[in-house]
C-alpha cells in the first residue's frame, strides 16, 4: 500500500514516462507484489484515478534497443558496450580521476567520425591545445564557455532542441556542489525526453551523481579504477582504465 | 507564344510583384507599365502542360501574392496585351484566331494617343474589329505610322520582338512609420512582414540571401550568414536576436531591409553522411546561445601559432561539410614567439600517457614552500597540504619584446590525491596554479 501511495503521488506530479521510468528503475518487484489479489482493488482504484491522464500506468514502455557509439577507450567500450545514443551518460568522480580525459576521448572519437559535437563548459576549463593533441577536430566542436549554472542549463537546452549534434557534453565539474545539487531532477528527464528519439549522446560531467535514474549509463570514476552502472550490464567495476603514472615524465 | 499579366490600377509594389511572378516562369520578361507584364512561354509546355494549364498556373501564382490579375496567352505580344486588358480572368488565343477573338474589344485596349482615339471615334470606329476592317493604305494616309501600327495590332498581327527587362536585382523594402517605435517587440511584426515579401521575391527567382542589411533610421546592422538562406522566419528571428544583443537605443521611424541575393545552397544528402545540425537551425541556435552567454563565448576554438600558455582564439562556428583534415591538425606546424618545449613536456607527450588538463582561468594564486628549490607544501583556493610528489621545473618563456611576455617555471605536483600544474612566474615573483590534471 505504501508503494501505491508513493506511485500515485509521483504520477500526479510527473508524466507517464516519468512514472514508467520510476517503475523500471525502482519498483518492479513492488508493483508485482502490488498486483497480488490482496491489492488488486487498490490497483484498480489507482488505474481508474489515473485513467483520464494515463491509460495504462503499470504497463512497461516498449524497451528500445539503444544504438551505442564507442568512447575511444577500448577497455571502457568493452565494459559498457559504448555510449547509448538518445540517452544521457553521466560521468562523475573526484579531481584527477580521469573524467576530462574520458570526455576528450569521447569527443575525439566523435569528431573523427565527422560528427559535430558541442561542449557546454560550466567553468571555462577546457584546454583547446590538449584537446587538439588528443585528436579532437576543433572545427567540429562548438565550445560554449559559461560561468553560471543557469547559462549551462539554458545553453544545453537550446543545443538539444536545435538538434544535429552527435555528442553534447555538459561540464559541471568545477561548479559549486551546492549549485549542482540544486538542479531539479525534472531537468534531466526533460533533456532525456528531448534527445530520446535522436542520435545525440548527452554526456553530463559532474563532481557527484546528479542525473540519477534519468541516466542510461553512469560512469563513476575513481582514483583506483571505475565503476560502471548501466541498464544493460548492471554494475561493473574495473581497476585500471588509463595506463598512467601519477606524475608525467621527468624534465630533461 | 507569349503570356501577359495585367492588373488594372496597379501600384509600384504590384508591378514589382508581377515581375517576380513572371520571372518565376521565364527569364524573358518585358514590363509594359502600368500594371502589365509580358513574358515568353514558348517551350514551357513540357514543364507545365498545355497553354491553358500554363495560364492557370500563372493565375495561381499571381493569386498567391494576393493580387487579382487578368492573364492572356497569344502568339504575339500585342495580341496577348490586348486580350489581357480586354478580357477578365484567363484567356488563351490560339494562332490565327486573334483577329476574330479581339474584334469586339474597345479601342482603349490598344492605348492609342488621345488624338487618334478622338479621330477614330469621330469616324464611328469604336471596336478593334471595326478598326481592322479599314484599308491599311487609307489608315496610313490619314493617321500616319502610329495609325498603321495600331491597325496592325487591331488585326492581331503584331510582330514586335520581346525586349527583356534588365533591372539590377535589388531586394529592398522600406516602411515609413507613423510614430516612433522604441522597443524591439513591435518591430518583430514589421520585420516579419517585410521579410516575407523579400523572401517571396527571392524564391520566385530561385535565389537566397547571405547578407541582410537592416537600417533603422541611421542605425544600421548587417547580418552575415555563412550560407544562403531564404526562410523569412529564420531571418526575422536572427535579426531580432541581433537587435536584442545590439539595441538601436533610439526611436525608430523608418525601417529598411535589403537582402543581397546569392545562389541558394544545393546539397544532396547521402545515406551515410554523418549527422550535423541543419545550417539554418544552427545559425538560429547559435544566435540564441550568444544571447545567453555572450557572443565572445560561443564558437570554435582556434589555437594561436605561439608557445604562450593557453593561447587560443574563439572563431565563428560553422558546419564543415568537407571531410575532416588529418588529426592533430590543431597543433601549429610552425611555432614562433617562444622557447620550443622539451620533448617530455606534457603538452607534447602522448595524450594517454598523461591526463588532460583542466585550466583555471585566470590562474589561481598560490602559496608554496620550497625545500632545495622543490615545492613541498602548497595552499590555494581552499586546498592546502604537503606535496606528495613534484616533478619539474619545465621552463618556458617568450614574447620578451611584448607586454604579453611570459617566463614560467612549471611543476607537476600531487596534493591530496589530485594532480595539479603549478608555475612560478619569474617576473611577478609569484606562484600560480594553472590547472588540474583530470
Amino acid at each position: 500500500m505504501q508503494s501505491a501511495i508513493l506511485i500515485q503521488g509521483f504520477a500526479l506530479s510527473r508524466s507517464r514516462s516519468a512514472i514508467q521510468g520510476f517503475a523500471l528503475s525502482h519498483s518492479r518487484s513492488a508493483i508485482q507484489g502490488f498486483a497480488l489479489p490482496r491489492s488488486r482493488s487498490a490497483r484498480a482504484r489507482l488505474e481508474s484515478a489515473l485513467g483520464e491522464r494515463i491509460s495504462a500506468p503499470f504497463t512497461d514502455i516498449e524497451r528500445r534497443v539503444l544504438e551505442t557509439v564507442p568512447t575511444g577507450i577500448a577497455p571502457l567500450d568493452a565494459l559498457t558496450g559504448g555510449l547509448p545514443r538518445g540517452a544521457i551518460t553521466e560521468l562523475f568522480g573526484p579531481p584527477s580521476s580521469g573524467r576530462t580525459s574520458t570526455m576528450i576521448s569521447i569527443l575525439a572519437e566523435a569528431t573523427a567520425r565527422d560528427e559535430v559535437c558541442a561542449l557546454v563548459d560550466g567553468n571555462d576549463a577546457f584546454d583547446p591545445k590538449f584537446a587538439a593533441a588528443a585528436g579532437i577536430d576543433l572545427n567540429r566542436l562548438l565550445w560554449v564557455r559559461c560561468r553560471k549554472l543557469e547559462h549551462v542549463l539554458k545553453t544545453t537546452d537550446l543545443l538539444l532542441q536545435g538538434g544535429g549534434f552527435g555528442r553534447v557534453v555538459m561540464d559541471l565539474t568545477d561548479l559549486p556542489r551546492s549549485h549542482v545539487r540544486s538542479i531539479p531532477l525534472a531537468s534531466w528527464f526533460r533533456f532525456q525526453r528531448t534527445i530520446e528519439r535522436t542520435p545525440t549522446v548527452l554526456v553530463v560531467m559532474s563532481p557527484e551523481s546528479i542525473v540519477k535514474s534519468a541516466a542510461a549509463l553512469v560512469l563513476q570514476m575513481e582514483m583506483q579504477g571505475l565503476i560502471v552502472r548501466s541498464r544493460k550490464f548492471g554494475v561493473r567495476r574495473v581497476n585500471s582504465l588509463f595506463c598512467t603514472s601519477k606524475i608525467g615524465n621527468s624534465p630533461v | 507564344m507569349f503570356a501577359c499579366i495585367y492588373i488594372p490600377n496597379a501600384s509600384n509594389d504590384a508591378q514589382t510583384a508581377l515581375l517576380d511572378c513572371a520571372a518565376a516562369f521565364s527569364p524573358r520578361v518585358q514590363t509594359v507599365p502600368p500594371g502589365t507584364v509580358v513574358f515568353d512561354v514558348e517551350g514551357l509546355e513540357r514543364l507545365f502542360g498545355s497553354y491553358s494549364e500554363i495560364a492557370s498556373k500563372v493565375a495561381e501564382a499571381v493569386c498567391a501574392r494576393g493580387l487579382e490579375a487578368h492573364v492572356a496567352l497569344a502568339s504575339n505580344i500585342d495580341a496577348a496585351v490586348c486580350a489581357a486588358r480586354g478580357f477578365g480572368g484567363i484567356t488563351v488565343l490560339n494562332r490565327g484566331t486573334e483577329a476574330k477573338r479581339l474584334c469586339d474589344l474597345p479601342l482603349a485596349v490598344l492605348s492609342p494617343s488621345p488624338e487618334i482615339l478622338e479621330t477614330l471615334e469621330r469616324w464611328g470606329v469604336r471596336t478593334l474589329g471595326a478598326f481592322a476592317k479599314l484599308p491599311t493604305v487609307d489608315v496610313s494616309a490619314r493617321l500616319g505610322q502610329e495609325g498603321v501600327e495600331l491597325h496592325k495590332r487591331a488585326r492581331g498581327a503584331g510582330s514586335r520582338p520581346l525586349v527583356s527587362h534588365v533591372d539590377p536585382l535589388r531586394f529592398v523594402d522600406v516602411i515609413e512609420l507613423d510614430y516612433e517605435i522604441v522597443t524591439i517587440e513591435p518591430l518583430t511584426f514589421i520585420l516579419s512582414r517585410m521579410l516575407d515579401g523579400i523572401c517571396a521575391r527571392l524564391r520566385s527567382r530561385n535565389l537566397a540571401t547571405h547578407e541582410v542589411r537592416l537600417a533603422l533610421g541611421t542605425y544600421v546592422r548587417v547580418l552575415n550568414l555563412p550560407l544562403p538562406v531564404r526562410n523569412p522566419k529564420v531571418l526575422a528571428r536572427l535579426l531580432i536576436l541581433d537587435l536584442e544583443a545590439h539595441p538601436p537605443g533610439v526611436g525608430i521611424r523608418r525601417v529598411e531591409i535589403e537582402a543581397v541575393p546569392a545562389k541558394p545552397r544545393v546539397v544532396q544528402n547521402g545515406l551515410f553522411v554523418p549527422m550535423s545540425p541543419e545550417p539554418e537551425k544552427l545559425e538560429l541556435t547559435l544566435a540564441r546561445v550568444k544571447a545567453v552567454v555572450g557572443e565572445e563565448n560561443v564558437g570554435a576554438a582556434e589555437i594561436e601559432d605561439t608557445h604562450r600558455p593557453d593561447a587560443f582564439r574563439v572563431k565563428k562556428f560553422g558546419v564543415v561539410n568537407e571531410s575532416s583534415p588529418p588529426k592533430l591538425g590543431g597543433v601549429p606546424s610552425r611555432r614562433r614567439g617562444g622557447v620550443v618545449p622539451t620533448r617530455n613536456h606534457p603538452v607534447c607527450s602522448d595524450f594517454f600517457g598523461g591526463f588532460a588538463l583542466r585550466r583555471f582561468r585566470p590562474p589561481l594564486e598560490a602559496t608554496v614552500q620550497l625545500r632545495n628549490s622543490t615545492p613541498i607544501w602548497i595552499a590555494f583556493h581552499g586546498v592546502h597540504g604537503p606535496i606528495g610528489t613534484a616533478r619539474g621545473p619545465w621552463r618556458t618563456s617568450g614574447d620578451w619584446w611584448r607586454p604579453t611576455m611570459w617566463d614560467h617555471e612549471e611543476w607537476d605536483i600531487e596534493v591530496l590525491d589530485a594532480l595539479y600544474r603549478i608555475y612560478f612566474d619569474v617576473h611577478m615573483d609569484r606562484w600560480y596554479v594553472e590547472g588540474v590534471y583530470d
